[in-house]
């Protein structure tokens, strides 16, 4: 065994040394994604079904390729450098992190960034204003206005007086949307009760806690909260208060509204943007984009597991789902 | 694999390769394998980022960072020795409880990010404001761990009765490296954060892996008992592990994925323990 060591190893580290060979016509596209999770998962293909739709067809005349930081900060770091040495036409960061490992690159004028998903560009650094991205920066915030959720909310529960939130107060995109909610909500005369969590392996007790205290649960793209919704909407379930996401692929797992854009379509209208950047326009007058098309989806399934009846004005606008 | 990223796995090398001298003066100078080190790099970022947006000097912010991350090793030692919290509790403890004071320091902002802000690494060079920190702190650690103080610590991790015997007090000299080891780890927090330009209060994920990584990579590399040599040795197994992950992110064309990349980088650590060792140990096998 010891005599092939060797060998394997040189297999291992050789591997370093293969650098694809620039080619001018194709254009070369990398993604780095902080963490694999399904909505993340669904912004990524989001973007490669965007520069499709524009005629950038893998392997034809796109370079494209994606590496997920695993949550690691350092790994992230990592990534952003490889994908620089490797002269991209664009880097994209999905999520916060990610995109916020290209930063000092970009504004070196080493790269151009294209960002997705990230929610509070500003307080990331990653823009001036909500619409004007720092130098060589832009891309696409999945913030969703939060007063037309509420209204929603409130058309469907008239007498909705407390609502629940679960989040991580470890995620930047989270705790700036909370700020944020607690200003609508108290336009909208509903009282904001927050609840934080800060793993997965907290939230079915949190959520059995919060169901005890609220009218309704709202969780929004927070990524610890929309892993473990299966906990959320089981405790809510036994209370018999209904789950309202910001996600619309969340309301197929049995939540029971969402009025937003789906993280595909977040990731879709990254992919124009890139396409639009790659076919010449210039980054800086790029305004940072947040998504336009809001959808409302409807779980009939899941209210009549709760006893809630939905106004038919809102069914009649919205897509339903049965599960 | 480019010059550039060569570089830059050198820059994150010495920066993790202070975590390592802090986790060696744990794990193996005194044979306790604390795990406050997730908590306490953070807490140096955490700080760091903190006290630089407030527009102190960079070189201050770090030395904050080093007396908060003493400040954590302090409640470790103080749950080890006075609560009689075993040593493996208490460090996750504190880690854990360390994670709600990183979020407090941040002031409930989870993620800060240090664009436009003045940092050591606007001065100049990064790569040679790195090696001129790691080599002074290298140098420090290796003074301090060959004075008779230092040697009375060594002695806790080789024989504890014996050290009780001439007269070393076990507790307090146990305190003592947990402070100095997540002062070490804390300062190094500082560094990234100033050097990545961000701190966020998941940055400390996994710290204890590559630390330990880069301590047994280095002292497969450069088996000694000299102390100057092995503390060396930890720096240099931190440089060697980055380097891995750097050549590891070049794996696609084995029809490797990215979720693939922990296993391919633990392979390569594997591979590196398993490299027939060169001279000094023969004889011991």
């Amino acid at each position: 065994m010891k005599r092939f060591l060797p060998i394997i190893m040189a297999l291992f580290f050789c591997s370093a040394s293969t650098v694809a060979e620039p080619n001018r016509e194709i254009k070369k596209v990398l993604i780095s994604q902080v963490v694999e999770h399904p909505a993340l998962n669904k912004t990524t293909q989001g973007i490669i079904a965007g520069l499709a739709d524009k005629g950038y067809a893998q392997g034809v005349n796109l370079d494209l390729r994606t590496e997920s930081a695993q949550a690691n900060a350092a790994l992230a770091a990592q990534i952003a450098n490889k994908f620089v040495t490797q002269t991209p036409d664009i880097v994209v960061g999905v999520g916060t992190i990610s995109a916020q490992s290209f930063i000092k690159y970009a504004v070196d004028g080493k790269v151009k960034l294209v960002f997705s998903s990230v929610t509070d560009p500003v307080s990331a650094s990653l823009a001036v204003t909500a619409t004007q991205g720092n130098p060589n920066m832009t891309g696409v915030s999945n913030f969703v206005a939060l007063q037309p959720q509420l209204e929603l909310f409130k058309s469907i529960q008239p007498k909705l007086t407390k609502l629940g939130i679960i989040y991580n107060p470890g995620e930047l995109n989270s705790v700036s949307l909370v700020l944020k909610l607690q200003e609508a909500c108290q336009k909208m005369n509903i009282v904001l009760v927050q609840q934080a969590v800060t793993k997965t392996a907290d939230v079915a007790q949190a959520a059995v806690k919060l169901s005890t205290q609220v009218d309704a649960i709202f969780i929004s793209n927070d990524n610890t909260a929309l892993s473990s919704l299966q906990s959320i909407i089981r405790a809510a379930n036994q209370r018999k208060i209904p789950v309202y996401v910001s996600d619309t692929d969340a309301v197929a797992d049995g939540a029971i509204a969402a009025l937003g854009p789906n993280q595909f379509e977040v990731g879709k209208e990254t992919g124009y943007m890139i396409a639009n950047i790659l076919g010449g326009a210039n980054i800086n007058s790029i305004r940072i984009e947040y998504p336009d098309k809001t959808e409302l989806y409807v779980n009939e399934t899941a209210a009549k597991n709760i006893g809630l009846t939905i106004p038919s004005a809102i069914l009649a606008q919205a897509k339903i789902i049965k599960s | 694999m480019s010059y550039f990223e060569l570089l830059s796995s050198l820059e994150l090398g010495l920066i993790y390769g202070i975590t390592a001298l802090g986790i060696c003066l744990t794990f193996r100078i005194i044979d306790f394998p604390d795990l406050t080190c997730d908590g306490s790099f953070v807490l140096g970022a955490a700080v760091a980022a903190v006290l630089l947006k407030l527009g102190y000097n960079p070189i201050f912010a770090l030395c904050i960072a080093a007396l908060a991350g003493g400040i954590a090793g302090l409640g470790t030692g103080v749950l080890h020795v006075y609560f009689k919290m075993t040593n493996l509790l208490a460090g996750i403890l504190m880690a854990f409880m360390l994670y709600s004071i990183n979020l407090k320091v941040m002031q409930g902002i989870p993620n800060i990010a240090l664009l436009n802000t003045e940092t050591m690494f606007t001065w100049g060079n990064p790569f040679f404001s790195l090696c001129a920190v790691a080599a002074i702190v290298w140098a420090a650690i290796s003074f301090i761990l060959s004075t008779d103080f230092g040697l009375a610590l060594r002695s806790i991790g080789q024989n504890k009765r014996l050290a009780v015997n001439c007269g070393v007090q076990i507790s307090f000299m146990t305190i003592l490296a947990l402070i100095l080891s997540n002062a070490l780890i804390a300062f190094s927090g500082a560094l990234f954060c100033q050097h990545q330009g961000f701190a966020d209060v998941s940055q400390g994920v996994g710290t204890i892996i590559i630390g330990l990584a880069a301590v047994m990579i280095g002292e497969k590399l450069l088996p000694s008992r000299s102390i100057w040599y092995s503390m060396f040795a930890c720096i240099l197994g931190s440089i060697v592990y980055r380097i891995l992950v750097a050549a590891a992110l070049h794996s696609e064309w084995l029809g490797l994925q990215t979720q693939d990349l922990n296993l391919i980088t633990g392979g390569m650590v594997v591979a590196v323990m398993l490299m027939p060792t060169l001279g000094v140990r023969k004889q011991n096998a």
